[in-house]
């Protein structure tokens, strides 16, 4: 009874640590005929740029063990569109809404990160910086350390909201942890897609037409955790942890390691109603071990042990 | 559409199909819809698979699947009294409150595109519209629905492409002539049957084709599904199979 699932991160309290993932809760009302979006602790919008894009071409998605390999392309309707369309019935539901956003230049994150800045319904921003990075010949941002400094710095500086940086699997997550905090980042999300490629050897060809994708499900689940646990030993800054959470579990690995809270991907897509169960799971654990708050359990396998481990 | 948990009432297997009724609580569909269908399988596969609607009564729906990789075949698999997460009724559906009656419906059905035009003819022949139905195949044994389908007394005209049925060859060689002198088009099946299709309709007949697009979710959120149709303002976009389709007039597919 009296059990507390909110959880504090940057100044901006969540009714429970339960958020569902950009790009796969939409614009947050497609779910309405599931369940109250409300009984969400947040919702990551779907990945929005100022002018929007039109996606990759299919085929899109193709399914691995455990995973969902996806190349989008990042389509959305353009921030404009977003706020004129989406935005005024966002504003009326009791969750907190995190508008992601990405750029290919540093101008065009600056200028998006003002837009969502000064809407409403946005409580709080996130970067994507899983992007190409058009200026610098195509390499993405979330890779270099000195350039994710560089965009998070820029946008921080243009951005009154908390600042979240989602960052990439495919660097070295300490170091851009550390850059994105050394740049403003109120918030770390933890972490993206993996880039991952999968073959049809009958028809010899490319089972997604963009060849690359980025995983994401279960599979890679394991390497989140580790991934989420490098960064909470490296900065202070709330980490949310993602990748792979399918039940309330999952997100408390996340969360015993550091994490403040976490967010719910590819789970939606099989079963609309994972965060509403996974909420009931994070109660039943707490009752199951005498918590009576989400707080107690943040970091809790590190409290008075945080050696770090050297990796092998 | 909503998420429930239905019940297998009964399911059988013939060759490299299966064919299940489902019980519980559900919305009711219109012919072309679909649902998200999944087992008690955990991870493997991972997601939930498309399965059109092939009829419905008032406490059950079945389905016809056919079995092309994993997801399918455990579909196929299932038992009476096993239980199923359903996402549904899906998508839109065939445009059938237009046709009226003393029109000329041509159906046509390849493979487990079938299914969903047996549900259409249902509702036609309600209405005291009788389709013509053309139904190609690989062979005889996949030939579908067959004395379902003359329960309603439609006769199916068939193609088969070794000739162990009807006329021996493609589907498009018995629907030639016809197409041209239909008011509607309703076909479902293979890409290339589609694609064959779309090349002998003219502007003047309505044709609507159901897709078929690898599916995450079913409603909406991934973005998955893009097949690329024209707009009226001329413009082409990627639309979502899941949602403004799976049935699109057939002149405003962009095929590639
Ligand atoms: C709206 C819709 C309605 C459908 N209705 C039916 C139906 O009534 N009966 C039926 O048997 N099948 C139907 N399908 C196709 C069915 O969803 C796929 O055959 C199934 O998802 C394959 O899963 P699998 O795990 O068996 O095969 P996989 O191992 O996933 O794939 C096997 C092969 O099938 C192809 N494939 C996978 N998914 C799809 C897909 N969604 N569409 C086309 N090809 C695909 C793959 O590219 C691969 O080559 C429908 C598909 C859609 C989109
Ligand atoms: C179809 C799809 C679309 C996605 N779109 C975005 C996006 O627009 N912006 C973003 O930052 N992450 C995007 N992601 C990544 C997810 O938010 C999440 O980081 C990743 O999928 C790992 O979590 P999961 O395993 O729970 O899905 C997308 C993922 C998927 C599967
Ligand atoms: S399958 Fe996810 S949007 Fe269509």
């Amino acid at each position: 009874m009296g059990l507390d699932l909110s959880v504090e991160i940057g100044g901006l309290k969540f009714k429970n640590p339960v958020i569902l993932a950009s790009g796969c809760a939409g614009y947050g009302l497609e779910f309405e005929d599931f369940f109250d979006i409300s009984l969400a602790g947040g919702v990551s919008l779907k990945g929005l740029s100022v002018k929007g894009s039109g996606g990759t071409h299919p085929p899109r998605i193709w399914e691995t063990p455990a995973g969902l390999i996806n190349a989008i392309g990042l389509q959305n309707i353009g921030i404009d569109a977003f706020i004129r369309d989406k935005a005024p019935r966002l504003r009326k539901i009791d969750t907190v809404f995190i508008a992601n956003f990405y750029g290919h230049r540093i101008e065009e994150y600056t200028e998006a990160g003002v837009m969502l800045d000064q809407e409403e319904c946005v409580d709080a921003l996130e970067m994507n910086i899983s992007c190409p990075n058009i200026s610098e010949g195509g390499i993405q941002f979330g890779v270099n350390p000195p350039l994710v400094y560089k965009v998070v710095s820029a946008c921080r500086k243009a951005i009154k909201k908390p600042l979240w940086v989602k960052l990439s699997p495919s660097s070295d997550i300490r170091e851009t942890a550390k850059a994105a905090v050394e740049g403003g980042a109120d918030a770390l999300t933890v972490i993206n897609t993996i880039p991952a490629m999968a073959v049809d050897v009958e028809k010899i060809e490319f089972r997604i037409h963009n060849r690359v994708g980025g995983l994401s499900g279960p599979a890679i689940h394991p390497i989140a955790v580790r991934m989420v646990n490098d960064a909470c030993q490296t900065v202070k800054a709330p980490v949310i942890g993602c990748g792979g959470v399918e039940k309330a579990e999952d997100g408390i690995e996340f969360m015993l390691l550091g994490a403040t809270a976490f967010q719910v991907g590819t789970a939606l897509f099989r079963n609309p109603l994972a965060p509403v169960e996974i909420i009931e799971g994070l109660e039943k654990y707490l009752e199951r071990h005498g918590f009576s708050s989400m707080n107690e359990i943040i970091g809790k396998l590190h409290n008075g042990n945080d050696k770090p481990r050297s990796c092998s | 559409m909503k998420k429930t948990l239905l019940r297998v009432r009964e399911s059988r297997q013939f060759g490299d199909y299966g064919l299940f009724r489902l019980e519980g609580e559900f919305e009711p569909s219109m012919p072309g819809q679909f649902y998200m269908l999944k087992g008690d399988w955990g991870y493997t596969p991972l997601l939930a698979r498309p399965i059109s609607i092939m009829t419905e009564d008032r406490h059950t729906v079945s389905f016809l699947v056919k079995i092309v990789g994993e997801g399918s075949r455990k579909l196929t698999e299932v038992n009476a009294g096993d239980s199923m997460t359903a996402v549904g009724p899906l998508g839109n559906h065939f445009p059938f409150e237009e046709v009226k009656k003393g029109d000329n419906v041509l159906m046509i059905g390849g493979g487990v595109g079938v299914p969903p035009l047996y549900y259409l003819s249902e509702k036609l022949v309600e209405r005291e519209i009788l389709p013509v139905f053309c139904q190609g195949a690989r062979s005889r044994n996949d030939i579908l629905l067959l004395e379902e389908l003359r329960a309603l007394s439609v006769e199916p005209l068939i193609s088969t492409e070794d000739g162990s049925s009807g006329t021996k060859g493609l589907i498009t060689d018995i629907a030639k002539e016809r197409i041209g002198k239909a008011d509607f088009v309703f076909a479902c099946g293979p890409k290339g049957m589609l694609v064959a299709v779309s090349k002998l309709v003219d502007g003047k007949t309505r044709a609507y084709f159901s897709l078929e697009e690898r599916m995450a979710c079913g409603f909406g959120i991934c973005l998955g599904c893009a097949c690329g149709i024209k707009h009226d303002d001329g413009e082409t976009r990627y639309d979502r199979v899941c949602v403004e389709g799976p049935i699109f007039e057939a002149g405003k597919i962009v095929w590639d």
